[in-house]
């Protein structure tokens, strides 16, 4: 009997990894003229999901392109291994939205030793490594805006001295560590370093992490001015953690990427503002700038797509924006 | 009739009931004549195909998996991506080899990966400089000293104050993470290119972090079978009281194993940092899960004394292609981690069923 077991166990095993494999294999496609590997720093934040949305979209406008994608789940040595498995296979460029600033250096290199061109898109690297392009956001802006937006609550709040949370994203990620650079020094710059005071957390990015740690700032009783975050997912998990203590709409919050869910949030009054990033024209530029250099046409080695900060007034248009390439 | 193969010189299991030959017991449930001879020689067969299956189930396995998937994955079956698997998963494989010391001993050490962390960050602050021979030697030295260092704290607290090896290395995990991202937030990059070559470089076609690892492992396996220290680790994880009355000092063989862990994972931080180019705080995350299922997957008992270094790096090998060939057939990444931790409950359930099977 136990033998049976055995052999029926094994037998299970083998059918369903052969059934995932054949499921996902799916059907044979055509000879493409450009193999582009792209390779994402974490598919499972939405606004790196929505890249990814605006990169197939615009493979598939192109026509000609063969996407072979890969997920580094925010791990540097992930990410390596999956671009040397995609440099294995063959690509002519490389797409790669990096992990972190300068521990994706070696990911950039594996693909300079093989002679593949590199487009780095939102997620930037600085270091050995070089890539011919980088089509992205500015992150040191969307910090400079979010600081902004806590000196309009400043002039708003009749106190000397703001206190409140800034909920940051994964220690040592790339957009988590020039957000915040960004916002103090534009703090100290506008002359506001003394006036604003913050409790920095690292949530993660995440959403569940994110309203955990605003909890236990909201029982501690310490003054909370206002909530800023480094990532929307975390603006999300804050605003729960307001709904249960009936602080909405009485603690202005602001995060950075602004996806639908914060917009519709934005719309009804429940989040303050958000730094707007968009999406498209990124995760398609990362797409069409391999396909333009592999045709030796030439691009601007910096490409900037700017950051909106987007409030009540404004909201509806970065809406039709985000509906496109936003997951849902 | 030993189960055991020639090579190891039977050391694999500690019994000192002496029940390993089989033939020798009787079969239970016998009628009152006793059983018949075609009874005996089925279960014969029987305890012999089990314990030949648990032996060696998982390169029949290996096989398996090579087999599927370089029918059904793109691009797998290219020499190329065989030599990057062996890559890939030589970092693993190095602190796995240190983790199969510690499970035979029925212990468990979940600081591998923080561990690495931390050896990563001093190799890296040596390994940036200028390559006078004191900053070389303290590049790759340090790492040695650092991970012996960290074997040893957790060595002490579980070997001498007796403490459980689970909550231990649980507590050095996030400790040394602590530690890890309060010494360095951000990653030290810029290594010089002596250092990196180890990481990127090929003897002939074979990188160096492979080789790296065959050597670790082979010293590893010449250690486990052909010493006396090798016997007692396997003698501490069968039976310790037994071991005990047979005069081995118990609290040294269980610090040794996990300085042995420690220096692994040294060696292996040092191939990492090479490899990557880059020592950051947060590396390593999920490599005391990927260790431990690597030597579970090899057919190691979590229980002690039973298991063979061999079979750990063919455990290895299985999550290494594994990994590989869902990266290559565009499994996205939660559905990996699915598939991943289902194969490790099926071969510890199967590991189970077999070891039954072979008493």
């Amino acid at each position: 009997m136990k033998k049976k077991l055995a052999v029926t166990g094994a037998l299970v095993l083998a059918v369903s990894i052969t059934a995932a494999v054949w499921t996902t294999v799916g059907t044979a496609q055509p000879q493409a003229k450009y193999k582009i590997g792209v390779s994402y720093q974490g598919v499972r934040v939405p606004f790196i999901k929505a890249l990814q949305n605006a990169a197939r979209a615009e493979a598939k406008k192109l026509g000609n392109v063969q996407l072979l994608e890969v997920d580094s789940n925010f791990d540097t040595n992930q990410e390596l291994s999956n671009v040397q498995t995609l440099l294995g296979r063959g690509i002519q460029c490389l797409a790669i939205e990096a992990v972190s600033v300068t521990g994706s250096n070696g990911a950039v290199q594996a693909a300079n030793a093989k002679k593949v061109p590199v487009i780095e898109f939102n997620s930037g690297t600085k270091g050995p490594g070089k890539y011919v392009a980088f089509v992205g956001a500015n992150h040191y802006d969307s910090g400079v805006l979010l600081a902004k937006f806590v000196e309009r609550v400043y002039t708003q709040t009749h106190k000397a001295k703001l206190s409140g949370l800034y909920l940051r994203g994964v220690a040592g990620q790339v957009t988590d560590t020039i957000r915040s650079t960004a916002v103090h020094a534009t703090w100290k710059k506008d002359g506001y370093a003394s006036k604003i005071s913050t409790s920095e957390q690292h949530a993660d990015f995440d959403r569940a992490k994110a309203q955990q740690v605003t909890e236990s700032v909201i029982s501690s009783g310490k003054p909370l001015d206002f909530i800023i975050t480094n990532g929307d997912d975390m603006t999300l998990g804050a605003v729960e953690a307001l709904k249960a203590h009936k602080l909405t709409g009485k603690v202005p919050i602001a995060g950075v990427d602004g996806p639908p869910e914060v917009l519709t949030d934005i719309q009804k009054g429940l989040i303050t503002a958000t730094v707007f990033q968009n999406p498209e024209p990124q995760g398609a530029g990362g797409v069409s700038e391999c396909v333009q250099v592999l045709q030796g046409k030439k691009v601007p080695k910096i490409k900037y797509i700017p950051f909106v900060l987007t409030d009540k007034s404004n909201v509806n248009s970065m809406m039709a924006i985000a509906k496109r390439v936003y997951p849902h | 009739m030993s189960a055991h193969s020639a090579g190891d010189g039977g050391v694999d299991r500690f019994d000192p009931s002496g029940s390993a030959t089989a033939a020798s017991e009787p079969v239970a449930g016998a009628g009152p004549a006793g059983p018949s001879r075609e009874e005996r020689l089925w279960d014969m067969a029987r305890r012999t195909l089990a314990a030949v299956g648990r032996e060696y189930g998982v390169y029949l396995a290996l096989l398996v998996l090579i087999l599927i998937f370089a029918l059904t994955a793109p691009d797998f079956a290219t020499s190329g991506n065989l030599l990057l698997i062996l890559q890939q998963s030589a970092v693993i494989g190095m602190i796995a080899v240190g983790m199969t010391f510690v499970i035979l001993t029925a212990g468990i050490d979940l600081s591998v990966g923080a561990l690495l962390a931390v050896v990563s960050l001093f190799s890296g602050l040596w390994a940036q400089r200028h390559p006078s021979p004191l900053n070389v030697a303290l590049a790759f030295g340090l790492p040695i000293l650092a991970g012996i260092g960290g074997g040893l704290f957790n060595g002490v607290l579980i070997a001498y104050a007796r403490l459980n090896p689970l909550i231990v290395t649980l507590g050095t995990y996030t400790a040394f993470y602590g530690f890890a991202v309060w010494f360095r937030i951000d990653p030290i990059y810029n290594l010089q290119p002596y250092y990196r070559y180890i990481g990127t470089a090929n003897l002939g076609s074979v990188p160096y972090p492979v080789i790296v690892y065959l050597l670790l492992a082979a010293v590893a396996w010449i250690v486990l079978t052909r010493t006396r220290f090798g016997r007692e680790v396997y003698a501490v994880g069968g039976n310790e009281e037994a071991a005990r009355a047979a005069g081995v000092n118990i609290a040294r063989i269980q610090l040794m194993v996990y300085v042995i862990s420690g220096l692994c994972v040294g060696i292996a931080a040092i191939v990492f940092t090479a490899r990557l180019g880059a020592a950051q705080s947060i590396s390593g995350q999920n490599f005391n899960l990927q260790a431990i299922a690597a030597v579970v997957i090899g057919g190691t008992s979590l229980f002690g004394g039973r298991g063979r270094l061999p079979n750990t790096v063919i455990g290895t090998l299985i999550i290494g292609v594994l990994f590989n060939a869902l990266v290559l057939l565009n499994v996205t990444y939660p559905v990996q981690q699915m598939i991943i931790g289902g194969i490790i409950i099926a071969a510890v359930w199967l590991d189970t069923l077999l070891q039954r099977g072979a008493r």
